[in-house]
């Protein structure tokens, strides 16, 4: 989904490649903003966890079951939503 | 894509455990129903790992395991299509699934301390090698190792040298090169040669007290070759000591960090910065999901 949503970021014109300027070496007080806001993650490369994802597979079985519905999984190495 | 999204109950999950032949649980025996029935020719990102549509008594509508978004909605179409043939028997598993039986499998999950301190922590490179270039994980302290952060008396001026214990689990665990990928590798306690953070109270006013945050951390050890990160720490942070949480949190550390991992993706060994930042999580189910190495936490 996070390389989905790169591709999506493409198309759309996103500063994707900024990270390729980016040049502070060693951390100080004076460079600590630059060097937080390049490691946080920029809005669009979040906007996949704005999908309401049911964090485990076994609750959407349950809520499924329930409603009737498919499933559709993302399933990772690590969970997708966490450390993957 | 949010529309087709919307015909199905969505879930992300770790497959890891899930996968593995000898995992009895129910969610595993129902997940390896439908995974050994996918059959992808090119583009696999390894044991079970994909998109997914299936039906709740587990029968395989349609899988993927390509990036390329228009793969996938023409997977969902392809299941949604599927699932319209299949009878209300076939679909549905013969009886409701017992939530409890989640009890056995998800232990990590009721570690999460509500009245503590749950940090994301957010890795990336100085430079990007290629996509994606961050990863995410999350941190947690409980409510006394959090209050441990601060001087226990805060006055302007006043400095607490963070407890070691504390400080070598962030090096352990948390300051670690996951930033293409998820790594199994952690660093044992020998492996830490500095782990070092000092707090100071910058000002107290009314309840609240803020602080900045200095320190640095070495690790490196050899599996089987040399693996290790140096960051240089620095943050601030607000504790709201009315409510006993900290209300701001931000710890950066940067450095050089060298050698691979295992499974993170990282092919170019040599030493270059790395940065990782830890912020206050947030309430979402996401956002309480638990820390990749929790538990060696040893609580």
């Amino acid at each position: 989904m996070k390389q989905i949503l790169f591709m999506i970021a493409v198309v759309m014109g996103q500063s994707v490649l900024a990270a390729d300027e980016f040049q502070e070496k060693e951390l100080t007080d004076a460079n600590y903003a630059k060097w937080r806001d390049h490691v946080l993650p920029k809005n669009w490369e979040l906007s996949y966890r704005k999908i309401p994802w049911r964090t485990s597979f076994w609750d959407a079985v349950i809520e499924a079951q329930a409603r009737d519905k498919p499933i559709l999984l993302w399933a990772m190495n690590g969970h997708p939503l966490c450390n993957t | 894509m949010q529309k087709l999204a919307a015909e199905f109950v969505v879930a992300a999950d770790a497959c890891d455990r899930m996968q593995k032949e000898f995992c009895r649980d129910a969610d595993a025996l129902l997940f390896r129903k439908f995974a050994k029935q996918r059959t992808i020719k090119k583009g696999n990102r390894g044991g079970a790992q994909g998109h997914y549509a299936v039906t709740p008594s587990g029968e395989l509508l349609a899988a993927s395991s390509s990036a390329d978004s228009k793969v996938l909605v023409e997977m969902m179409k392809q299941g949604l299509a599927k699932w319209a043939t299949l009878s209300r028997e076939k679909r549905l598993l013969p009886k409701s699934p017992d939530p409890k039986a989640a009890e056995n499998w998800r232990r990590k999950e009721k570690l999460y301390p509500d009245d503590g301190l749950a940090l994301r922590v957010i890795a990336r490179d100085q430079k990007r090698e290629r996509w994606p270039d961050s990863n995410l994980d999350y941190a947690w302290f409980r409510k006394d190792e959090a209050r441990a952060l601060l001087p226990a008396k805060p006055k302007k001026g006043a400095k607490q040298n963070v407890p070691s214990e504390l400080v070598q689990r962030l090096a352990r665990f948390h300051l670690l090169d996951n930033v293409h990928a998820l790594n199994y590798t952690f660093f044992p306690e020998e492996a830490i040669e500095k782990a070092r953070l000092t707090s100071t109270v910058l000002q107290v006013k009314g309840d609240l007290v803020s602080l900045s945050f200095e320190g640095e951390t070495r690790a490196s050890m050899v599996s089987p070759k040399k693996i290790g990160y140096e960051p240089k720490l620095l943050g601030r942070a607000t504790y709201n000591l009315k409510k006993q949480k900290f209300v701001s949190f931000e710890l950066l550390a940067v450095g050089m960090r060298w050698g691979l991992g295992n499974c993170n993706q990282r092919h170019n060994p040599a030493p270059a910065l790395m940065g990782i930042v830890f912020t206050l999580a947030g309430e979402s189910p996401a956002e309480r999901l638990p820390p990749a190495f929790v538990s060696r936490y040893g609580w």
